[in-house]
């Protein structure tokens, strides 16, 4: 049993290193923007001719441009303006906007590809697995996976904790202390 | 040295036991909620209670102080605007959902909206709340932990990484694992970009 639960902890904690360290690095970036300055993006326009007879509503816009435009990515935003659509194709690591004229059948795309931080940022906030695009999908099933790995890396360290009975008189101040603080905290916080 | 990073290890995972599991949960949430276009709203409930601001107390902003000392809100954020009819609005981000505070002045009293996050999206809230600088000192110190928690993530993450690479680096079934990790990681990343 402890060996087992020793490499499961080892193994589990591997697995999700890079996931871990990535939620950890992107919480540095967004609770210290100041630390940082402003992300240089780097940006890109093109415009691409789409005739409003295929261009019929916003997805039909998005659709054309990701099939025959080379446009990669998942639709996050669209509406319909006065003058023709605007919409917003986007994966965590660069996003097109569009905008699109009806009267001149152009469709202007800027690109703008983020740095590793705000990549990493957007990696942070992915989850789920209803998305049109199966990269976000994908990236959601990690989440998934590393949330289980989680708990029971949490779970497991207890265990293996315990078991040295050296560290148990420490661990025990240490534990009683953080479970005093973060528990009595959230139930203060969730009967308020 | 390995006996010290095995300790301090131990030590950033016990001390980070409750958040681990709290960021567990969140992630779950996350993968296993709806999409948008099907998520049920939380439940509201509507109070109203008596209230007249401090003398002195006049900017609005100032009200909305007032208002969240009164009703005990633990903010850990919120804005405040009229509406409409020219009442004043605050609202308050809570762990346990929006609070949304309208002053009745002429009536002397509040009309508190009340959204109620299930125990999922109140973890969710908890492990996004970091601001340190919250009036309210639940809040705060629930920011406290949870800024400990990224730094510590990221300790345990080096100093796991470190103790296997000390103690077991032949280890086979290790090295597919964080193999197989970083692979699907790396993968994922260039698709992204």
């Amino acid at each position: 049993m402890h060996l087992w639960l020793r490499n499961f902890h080892l193994l589990a904690g591997l697995f999700s290193a890079l996931m871990v360290l990535q939620y950890g690095v992107s919480t540095m970036f967004m609770s210290h923007r100041g630390w940082f300055g402003p992300p240089k993006m780097e940006t890109t326009e093109v415009t691409i001719n789409v005739s409003s007879e295929t261009a019929t509503s916003a997805r039909a816009l998005a659709r054309e441009l990701m099939d025959k435009h080379g446009l990669n990515g998942e639709l996050r935003q669209g509406r319909e303006t006065n003058t023709g659509y605007v919409l917003r194709i986007a994966l965590a690591g660069f996003q097109h906007d569009v905008e699109y004229s009806r009267a001149t059948g152009v469709a202007r795309v800027k690109t703008q590809k983020r740095p590793a931080r705000m990549t990493l940022t957007a990696i942070h906030q992915q989850g789920g697995l209803h998305h049109e695009h199966w990269v976000s999908n994908a990236w959601g099933a990690l989440v998934g996976i590393v949330s289980v790995g989680l708990i029971l890396l949490g779970l497991s360290g207890i265990y293996l904790w315990f078991k040295l009975r050296k560290e148990r008189v420490v661990g025990t101040v240490l534990l009683v202390l953080s479970l005093a603080y973060s528990v009595s905290l959230m139930v203060m916080l969730r009967v308020a | 040295m390995n006996y010290w990073v095995k300790r301090i290890h131990t030590w950033f995972g016990l001390l980070n036991f409750t958040i681990v599991l709290v960021f567990g949960a969140t992630g779950l949430l996350a993968t296993f909620r709806p999409a948008p276009a099907e998520r049920r709203p939380p439940q509201t409930t509507t109070s109203d209670v008596p209230f007249t601001p401090s003398a002195g107390v006049i900017a609005d902003k100032d009200v909305a102080v007032e208002i969240r000392r009164k009703l005990d809100i633990p903010a850990a954020g919120g804005n405040v605007r009229r509406d409409g009819d020219n009442n004043l609005v605050a609202s308050f981000s809570t762990p346990n959902g929006l609070r949304r505070v309208t002053y009745l002045e002429k009536e002397n009293r509040l009309r508190v909206e009340s959204r109620h996050n299930n125990i999922w999206q109140f973890f969710n809230v908890l492990h996004e709340t970091l601001p340190r600088q919250a009036e309210d000192g639940r809040i705060r110190l629930w920011g406290y932990y949870t800024e400990f928690s990224l730094w510590s993530l990221i300790g345990m993450t080096l100093t796991g990484f470190w103790l296997w690479l000390a103690t077991r680096p032949g280890f086979r079934w290790a090295q597919i694992s964080f193999a197989a990790g970083t692979a699907v990681f790396t993968l994922l990343w260039i698709f992204s970009r």
